[in-house]
């Protein structure tokens, strides 16, 4: 054994996860989540039952299921959260199960999770982003930018709750775009 | 502009690279007879129509895909867009 | 004097009186005023000087086409120039100032340019002020600016902040007067998603500005009604004080909102001044309306005098009379309202002057004939009018209405090109049928005038919008309103008289100046307007252009529909450079990326430096070291002596997976691939398909299936984009997927003889990184600090032992200050880009600057490379004639010959040879002091390079004037052979 440890921060280089009410709506950032990227490799068909055990994840849309969030990020290519104490290994649990059927790379420090909630953020993200709300319902994604950054945005609950993931070392820029608006909106 | 992707509807053309002609994904073989000559027309020479043209995109910031868009160059009227890997895949197809 | 011009009624609410601010004095006004209302009500007829001529001018409309009274409104920073008093909404405090007058708006010492004025005709600077060349820029442009402008700006930071947002819908309705509103209720009920957008504060259009009856209530008690029932939909957007300023493809427009710009400064705090949305409109409805066109004639730019419905517009909706005694002189019929609602108000109208043959009845006098002149400079005192009957009557007036007809507000119809057609009947430009996409138009902007035809298209093109949608509306019952027709004869510009007859007030073109330029043959409307500077400024002939198209129609012998008009573009009104920045200002103009170690490096007192997108330590300055220099020198010495570790997550990671992902890097990368054992890493050049290197960097083999490819920082995503068009585009067939993984590692690079005895302190004990286990160029996954899982790298970019290690970027920062406690022993100095610089170069290794888009493999000496047995992208090309050929340029080091720095761009030429470009043989492309070898050094392309070791050359760097003596010498100044890498 070395006698040397090494120690997570998050995104800001803190300890503890950011969070940050203004106004009536808060953003924090989710530093518990593990992320992997599946794609499928040539003539597999969709993974996407597999990954959430249950139904098949549509175009543009979420799907939970094993404890795990599956989001399409691409033809034949999604994303994977799930809680990172207890699959921190995630991209190597699904390399297991899905073995040459798909490329599976290991994305937990490559994007970091935000949740953004409030009474009503319609305000908010029409200043973010172009997503057209009205057609965005819970379990769409869409991949977009915020202010300059490239971006997912999930829908938990219209208006009320979405999840956003940007590359990590973006997370500084990305929130405090976003927090001048959750602030401009507020006034 | 707005891109009409086939799997995601309209997207705004800021979400998008451009690269240019289609004619871009008739990459001539490297090891063939005669790949110098090919090689030049491939890179140098190409259509510059005004009206119909067939040019590649790159949806960036969606996902990933990049497409051939039918443009036509003097209205901005989009008539056709595919995946451009369906368009390789079948020019390889047909060979 | 307070509000002597107010009369009864009106929209403005008495219980809120405001006080403002103009040159100084203080005004009251009301809430409801605008500026321009609160300044005519106060009897301020006068309210700038014009452009070139100085001449003072007043208000002539009521709405965002004002041409004359622009102000600069607020103070100090806050300062808005070219602000229109005609659509300024008034709040508690406002200070407002006229512009372009000196010493005082009533005494303008440039207001002798006006008795210059034969000198200053169209074009009269491309005449007069062509010779001496050389005096343009320095002296007569300074001087033509001073005198002749519009506003002037406070030259301080802006400190308001604007916003930018996205907004969606099926139907965009632009402009709330009666045919938008009609629409919108239309649009509205039937569920489709509108959004009404209009440029006032009070919507409503006409509708506040006339007496007329819809449905049995006033046109503004319906408006208001409607605008209730509006609100109430939850599919309807109601968007006042927004002005639509363009129309783009498929649907896209650009819309401004004041958000604040409205209210007193003390309630501005932490809001946007304006925000700028971007429209996606499935359809969209343009109901703009019309503006109103003047008629030109012998000094008829007296303050007083103003369009007919911008009178009867103040009296109606704001309770100001613009005079005491007024009179009105129009070619139409619709301008008798203004005659009718003034004497309704008890305003005494003194006659109707119309030019026509059969003229309407009134209550008022009414003189057939034309006005020839007018009298009172700072103010409108008298006009005088030439009858029918030859009989001259000379009127005293303070105020007068005009009329020449209404434009329709065309200007969004022809942003995508889209050309109006002229209509007799009205005499006037309509949309034409080439709209942009998507868009149709009703009312008074389809040239609809009266308020039934309005309401009728407004609810017949919603119906037809949504029909196209696929969404059928049944049509509402229209209420009951007037149906007059329009009545008017083309009437532009009155013969008589001497004096100057003002056709654009903005840039002061008089009817003579577009005569001028048809006699020296600018006779196409676009070089009118580029002469004559016609149509031009903020207004952009939105009052104008027609005046000077039926001029030039009737000099040339053409109709004016013959003569054609210039084409609108967007802004529609003008727009602050603040909103179309948004929040991308100062550090917010772009995103800041963070390197893992960027807090740890902070706390170490790094200096740092944007690249790209990055933000990276520079160096690292330690007590005692007063330059640059002393701590680069350091720390890239402590590289070669003992161990450094620098930050290079931001190199650009690529996962490559698949099948075929070998044979895909071997179509990627110029050099083979395919045999690259599993553990290994390998150095891969990428090349354009023309030939030209595109980027370098690594790609690890860590299984049969699965690279870890990494590009340059600044490479990674075009590197990536070009991948997937490989592997899109030219290969589907093969089986390979890529993804970015840049952030997702924390990379260092661990770099010094000692390098591998720190990195054993950390790696885990089950993994043997000595030489014979993991030589030179050997990658592995592994574990350090008691399991936490890292990838190895055995590469060098210094040309010591090195290391690349990475581990999960929420490790990154604790991992550096392990290195620092485990390396203290080898006194481990983390070095910066600065120090990497200077390793690289000293290892003569190709960067950025030597991958510049014009170099070819053969330059940087890696011909070789190349492959000839398998297809690459780029390898056919490389080896054409130009970029093949034995004598071209190659990488070679500089060391200087004295204590001077190289500096890089410096041009080589043989030694003693004429600096000119048939004797140019190359740049210094990278340069710096290299500590180790205690002298200047650099790298660059030489021609026949490789065979000139030994040779002295002269740098030239013409920009300082210098020339330096350089020897040529091999690009690998420090061990040329590699041993130490393999050590």
């Amino acid at each position: 054994m070395t006698k040397y440890t090494l120690f997570p921060r998050t995104a800001f280089g803190r300890d503890a996860a950011m969070i940050d009410q203004i106004g009536s709506a808060t953003l924090s950032e989710r530093p518990d989540f593990a992320i992997a990227s599946v794609a499928e490799r040539a003539g597999q068909g969709d993974l996407s039952p597999v990954l959430t055990g249950a139904a098949a994840v549509a175009v543009s849309e979420w799907q939970d299921g094993l404890g795990r969030t599956v989001f399409w990020s691409g033809p034949n290519q999604w994303f994977v959260l799930a809680d990172h104490d207890r699959s921190e290994m995630l991209a190597a649990e699904l390399k297991t199960e899905l073995g040459d059927q798909a490329s599976v790379t290991e994305q937990n420090d490559g994007w970091v999770v935000f949740d953004l909630q409030g009474a009503d953020l319609t305000p908010i993200l029409e200043r973010l982003c172009p997503i057209n709300l009205a057609e965005f319902g819970a379990n769409r994604v869409q991949r977009t930018v915020i202010d300059h950054v490239g971006c997912f945005v999930l829908c938990l609950e219209p208006g009320r709750s979405y999840r956003l993931l940007c590359g990590r070392s973006f997370a500084g820029s990305f929130a405090h775009g976003i927090k001048t608006i959750m602030g401009s909106v507020a006034v | 502009m707005l891109i009409p992707h086939p799997l995601l509807g309209l997207r705004d053309a800021q979400e998008f690279t451009y690269l240019g002609d289609a004619s871009l994904l008739n990459r001539p073989d490297g090891m063939a007879e005669g790949a110098a000559e090919a090689l030049h027309d491939y890179l140098y020479l190409r259509d510059n129509p005004a009206g119909e043209h067939r040019e590649l995109w790159f949806h960036e910031q969606g996902d990933r895909s990049w497409l051939v868009v039918t443009r036509n160059t003097l209205t901005h009227e989009i008539t056709q867009v595919e995946f451009a890997a369906d368009v390789a895949r079948q020019k390889g197809a047909d060979q | 004097m307070t509000q002597s011009n107010r009369i009864s009624g009106g929209l403005i609410d008495r219980d809120l009186p405001i006080s403002f601010s103009f040159e100084g004095e203080s005004l009251q006004g009301f809430a409801g005023d605008t500026l321009a209302s609160a300044l005519l009500a106060n009897g301020k007829r006068l309210m700038g000087r014009s452009f070139k001529y100085h001449r003072p001018r007043g208000v002539i409309s009521s709405g965002s086409e004002e041409p004359n009274a622009l102000m600069h409104i607020g103070e100090g920073a806050y300062r808005t120039p070219n602000t229109r008093a005609t659509v300024a909404e008034l709040y508690d405090g406002m200070v407002a100032q006229s512009q372009n007058a000196w010493p005082s708006l009533a005494f303008d010492a440039m207001g002798i340019n006006d008795l210059f004025s034969n000198f200053l005709t169209a074009g009269f600077y491309y005449k007069t002020f062509m010779w001496p060349r050389a005096f343009w820029e320095k002296l007569y442009e300074p001087i033509i600016r001073k005198a002749a402008g519009l506003g002037s700006l406070s030259m301080q930071d802006d400190p308001d902040v604007y916003d930018k947002g996205f907004l969606h819908c099926d139907l965009l309705v632009i402009g709330a007067g009666p045919a938008g509103l009609m629409a919108a209720l239309t649009a509205g009920r039937a569920g489709a998603q509108v959004i009404l957008a209009d440029e006032d504060f009070v919507m409503g259009g006409r509708l506040n500005s006339e007496v007329i009856e819809i449905g049995g209530q006033s046109g503004s008690d319906w408006a208001k009604a409607s605008l209730a029932e509006l609100a109430s939909l939850p599919n309807v957007r109601l968007m006042a004080r927004t002005t639509v300023l363009g129309a783009f493809d498929h649907g896209i427009f650009s819309a401004v909102e004041r958000v604040s710009d409205h209210l007193p400064l003390s309630q501005r705090a932490g809001r946007a001044r304006e925000t700028l949305w971007r429209i996606y409109a499935k359809r969209s409805l343009l109901c703009a309306g019309a503006t109103e066109r003047m008629i030109a004639f012998s000094n008829n730019d007296r303050p007083g005098i103003m369009q007919a419905g911008a009178m009867r517009a103040y009296a109606n909706r704001w309770a100001v009379s613009a005079g005491q005694k007024v009179a009105v002189f129009a070619n139409n019929d619709d301008a008798y309202r203004t005659a009718r609602d003034l004497t309704a108000k008890g305003v005494e109208v003194v006659a109707v002057i119309d030019p026509r043959e059969g003229v309407p009845d009134s209550p008022v006098q009414v003189i057939r004939g034309q006005v020839i002149h007018s009298k009172g400079r700072l103010g409108l005192k008298s006009v005088r009018v030439r009858k029918a009957d030859g009989g001259v009557e000379t009127l005293a007036v303070d105020a007068l209405a005009v009329s020449g007809g209404w434009n329709p507000n065309l200007s969004l119809t022809s942003h995508q090109r889209g050309r109006p057609d002229w209509r007799d009947d009205i005499a006037a430009f309509v949309p034409g049928a080439n709209l942009p996409v998507g868009m149709a138009v009703a009312g008074a902007a389809a040239g609809d005038f009266s308020t039934h035809a309005a309401l009728h298209s407004g609810a017949e093109m919603a119906c037809q919008s949504l029909e196209a949608l696929g969404q059928p509306v049944t049509p509402a019952n229209l209420p009951e309103a007037e149906d007059a027709p329009t009545q008017i004869t083309p009437f532009w510009y009155v013969g008589e008289g001497k004096a100057r007859k003002w056709l654009d007030f903005q840039n002061d073109v008089t009817v003579k100046d577009v005569k001028l330029a048809h006699q020296e043959g600018f006779e196409s409307v676009e070089h009118l307007k580029r002469y004559t500077t016609l149509g031009m400024a903020t207004d952009q002939g939105k009052n104008a252009n027609m005046g000077g198209l039926a001029v030039m129609a009737e000099m040339t012998g053409q109709s004016i529909p013959q003569t054609g008009t210039t084409i609108f573009r967007p802004p529609y009104t003008p727009v602050s450079m603040g909103a179309l920045a948004g929040r991308s200002t100062g550090k917010d103009f772009k995103p800041t990326r963070l390197t893992p170690s960027h807090h740890w490096a902070q706390r170490q007192g790094a200096v740092f430096v944007e690249v790209g997108q990055w933000l990276r330590a520079q160096w690292f300055p330690q007590p005692g070291e007063t330059h640059w220099r002393q701590s680069v020198d350091r720390e890239a010495l402590a590289v070669r002596k003992s161990v450094g570790v620098c930050d290079v997550t931001t190199l650009g990671k690529v996962d490559v997976q698949g099948k075929d992902a070998a044979q895909f890097l071997n179509l990627v990368y110029a050099n083979a691939f395919a045999k690259l054992p599993v553990g290994k890493t390998r150095y891969g050049l990428m090349l354009r398909e023309d030939g030209i290197a595109m980027d370098d960097g690594t790609a690890a083999r860590l299984a049969e299936d699965h690279f870890v490819v990494t590009t340059t920082t600044a490479n990674a995503g075009p590197v990536y984009r070009h991948m997937e068009f490989v592997r899109q585009c030219l290969r589907p067939d093969l089986d390979v997927q890529l993804i970015s993984t840049t952030d997702a590692w924390a990379q260092y690079a661990v770099a010094g003889p000692n390098s591998r005895k720190l990195l054993q302190k950390i790696v885990d004990p089950e993994f043997d990184i000595s030489n014979e286990a993991f030589p030179f160029m050997g990658c592995a996954e592994i574990t350090v600090c008691g399991g936490i899982r890292a990838r190895l790298f055995r590469i060098s970019f210094s040309g010591e032992l090195a290391y690349e290690i990475a581990v999960p970027t929420r490790y990154g920062e604790s991992l550096i200050e392990v290195l620092m406690q485990a390396g203290a022993e080898f006194d481990v100095t983390p070095y910066g880009t600065e120090a990497l610089g200077v390793l690289r170069i000293e290892k003569g290794h190709a960067a950025g600057n030597e991958l510049n888009g014009q170099t070819a493999a053969a330059h940087l000496g890696m011909a070789r490379l190349v492959s000839t047995k398998k297809d690459s992208i780029g390898a056919v090309m490389t080896r054409r004639s130009e970029l093949a050929k034995d004598d071209g340029l190659r990488l070679v080091g500089f060391e200087s010959m004295g204590a001077e720095i190289l500096p890089a761009g410096s041009h080589l030429f043989a030694d003693g040879a004429t600096q000119e470009p048939a004797n140019d043989q190359g740049w210094l492309t990278s340069a710096c002091y290299s500590p180790h070898l205690g002298k200047h050094i650099a790298l660059g392309y030489l021609a026949r390079g490789s065979d000139r070791i030994g040779e002295v050359v002269d740098a030239a760097n013409p920009v300082e004037g210098k020339t330096l003596k350089a020897r040529v010498v091999s690009a690998h100044f420090i061990d040329p052979e590699g041993a130490r890498l393999r050590d």
